[in-house]
């Protein structure tokens, strides 16, 4: 059976105008994507603010249309399905915003933002829709349900708002769920309680997800039991089990993020051997380096190497790809010695 | 939960100029159109009782005919009235529904319409005007009403599509697009009631405008209204003297000052609905 989500050689490109008289020029912000999600599994996909991350969750979401490649539902492509698969599609992967504060129409009371999704999909019937709805509320912990549906999106702390955005996705019963930093807006005191409540979810109704984050600590935390993908300027760099890499780090740049990541003992911490970055300038999209996009802060560059040639995401173990010159050479065979011991 | 008349008046109440602006402008609607049933029209020319000042039997004077200024205000406001909320409604209904496809379909019918309002907005309306006037006969208010409502919609057009433009790349938008609601619902109940302050002061500002154009026509002669009107009044005040006459200056005054009230209280209402629909404004 064909995977619930896949994206094929996907590149999305934005025209952009940078002042006034100058000319429209392209940025590519995704390049070569390659990613594959199973029925019901959860995929993180971290990286550092401006790298993507949103880019690619709303080509999942059937918003962006990419410039290049295939995105695929169910084996489908999305761009040329017909009505009646578009709308299946619609249904089945739905999106939860990063800011609560956007995301709902401040003129709609909650009820009536919940209500329009279940009657316009006939979900439930005209007289049964109110019980639906708090039934909605109840299960993303709004209580008491009857109050909360009467207020306006202005009278909701942005908890609250978020969890009316999760109970608006949840409306129409949907298998995938893409998460754009579903909590780097709220307050840190109830990002876990909003996390905890999408994990739940989770688990009683099997519905996959595209975790995004810029966090690998809420990446671990989240889909500890699935995959990360790590993207930095536009490109997956490394995947795999969450898990693994977590525990072994390969690309550079995964093991400098996880650097920032505070252990739970600061003795830990401190003895982390952890290589530097070059640089602290990350390149613009209308400026990428030459070779690997990592290699001009890369604390393993290789001259006359990295500054060279692109490296590809690369399959280097039966469940780990990464792109990286360290790994692999550019016909894809694995440097085995490179990871000796790690994996 | 208070009923939405309730919260209407505790809305605009917080306003203080608005809602003066909100009672002047009941009480001309309630002295255009409804004292005319209890004061009947006098038109009747009195010739012993040209120009006379202001006193008990008239308090605002007379005009050149020896009629009742004060009787000729009551009854000359409706005209005003109806010409100004018809064409603003027209007006408004053009550019929302233009604005809206415009904004919301993109591409070329974008281009097309954009490119109408263009043409329309380059024209100048007064010349216009008075050339049509004296082709076309405005028996009835209607048809001017019409006329000035076809040739106003294109700045409202134009604000509205900007705005569309705007609120359907906004994330509740983008929501909607994603649980597949439909462009009617996309439309009707996400984008339009979060401009709907700007679909009434547009439409408010237009009235305005109408009454400058309507009753700019009706002074300098070019509509030839003969029923007893604001604007027909300053016309025969002008061209009838009343201005050499010391003693019925009231004559031009008195419309005038009605006209600009009648501006003043639309604009100050409009103002003071910002509150009204703007649910973020609501303190409760
Ligand atoms: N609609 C757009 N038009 C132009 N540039 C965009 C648009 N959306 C995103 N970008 C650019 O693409 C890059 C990646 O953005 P995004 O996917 O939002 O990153 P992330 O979510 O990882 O922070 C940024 O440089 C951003 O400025
Ligand atoms: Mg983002």
């Amino acid at each position: 059976m064909a995977p619930i989500i896949e994206l094929k050689h996907i590149g999305k490109s934005f025209m952009v105008k940078r002042g006034i008289f100058s000319e429209k020029k392209e940025i590519k912000v995704l390049d070569d994507v390659n990613l594959t999600i199973e029925e019901g599994e959860v995929l993180a996909l971290v990286g550092e603010s401006g790298c993507g991350k949103t880019t690619t969750a709303k080509i999942i979401a059937g918003i962006h249309k990419p410039t290049k490649g295939e995105f695929l539902y169910r084996g489908k492509n999305v761009w040329e399905m017909n009505k009646e698969e578009f709308e299946r599609y619609r249904r089945a992967v739905q999106l939860i915003h990063q800011d609560p504060y956007a995301s709902l129409n401040p003129t709609m009371r909650v009820f009536d933002t919940i209500k329009a999704p279940l009657l316009r999909h006939k979900i439930v019937e005209k007289r049964k829709v109110y019980d639906k709805v708090l039934e909605l509320l109840e299960m993303v912990d709004l209580n008491p349900p009857e109050e909360y549906a009467f207020k306006y999106p202005h009278q909701l702390s942005g908890g609250e708002r978020q969890r009316v955005t999760i109970a608006r996705a949840l409306t129409v019963g949907p298998e995938f769920i893409v998460a754009d930093e579903p909590v780097s807006m709220l307050d840190v005191s109830i990002r876990l309680s909003i996390i905890e409540l999408l994990k739940d979810l989770r688990e009683k109704m099997g519905v996959g997800f595209l975790f995004v984050t810029h966090d690998l600590a809420m990446a671990k935390y989240f889909a500890l039991e699935g995959k990360t993908a790590v993207m930095y300027l536009g490109k997956v760099v490394e995947y795999g089990n969450t898990r693994d890499v977590i525990d072994n780090p390969l690309h550079p740049y995964t093991q400098v993020l996880l650097k920032a990541i505070p252990e739970a003992d600061p003795e830990v911490t401190r003895k982390k051997e952890m290589p530097k970055l070059r640089s602290l300038d990350v390149p613009s999209f209308l400026n990428l380096p030459k070779g690997c996009r990592f290699h001009t802060r890369c604390p393993l560059y290789m001259e006359g190497f990295c500054n060279k040639k692109e490296p590809k995401l690369r399959q280097v173990s039966s469940t780990r790809k990464v792109s990286c010159w360290l790994y692999h050479d550019e016909e894809g065979n694995v440097k085995e010695e490179a990871f000796k011991g790690v994996l | 939960m208070k009923s939405g008349i309730k919260l209407f008046f505790y809305h605009l109440r917080k306003n203080k100029v608005g809602f003066a602006g909100f009672i002047v402008l009941l009480a001309l609607i309630f002295m255009s159109y409804i004292l005319p049933y209890f004061v009947p029209l006098d038109m009747e020319t009195r010739v012993n009782e040209i120009f006379k000042p202001p006193s008990w039997k008239h308090p605002l004077g007379t005009d050149f005919q020896g009629r009742d200024i004060l009787n000729q205000i009551i009854h000359g406001g409706k005209d005003v009235m109806n010409v100004a909320f018809m064409a603003g409604l027209i007006s408004t209904a053009i550019a929302v529904s233009l604005g809206a496809v415009s904004g919301f379909v993109g591409g070329k019918v974008d281009m097309v319409l954009t490119s109408i309002a263009d043409i329309i907005l380059t024209i100048p309306h007064f010349p216009l005007l008075a050339v049509l006037a004296a082709f076309i006969d405005f028996k009835s208010s209607v048809g001017l009403a019409t006329l000035l409502g076809l040739l106003s919609w294109p700045g409202a057009m134009r604000s509205i599509r900007a705005q569309v433009l705007s609120l359907k790349e906004r994330d509740f938008v983008e929501a909607a697009r994603v649980l597949d609601l439909g462009t009617g619902h996309i439309v009707f109940k996400e984008i339009i009631p979060n401009m709907m302050n700007y679909i009434v002061m547009n439409m408010i500002f237009s009235m305005r405008s109408a009454v400058y154009s309507q009753v700019g026509l009706i002074i300098l002669g070019f509509v030839p209204f003969t029923s007893t009107n604001w604007g027909v009044m300053i016309h025969y005040a002008w061209s009838r003297g009343a201005i050499f006459f010391k003693g019925s200056l009231m004559y031009l005054l008195a419309p005038i000052a009605m006209i600009a009230l009648f501006q003043w209280s639309l604009v100050s209402f409009a103002r003071a609905l910002e509150g009204v629909f703007n649910p973020r404004l609501r303190g409760e």
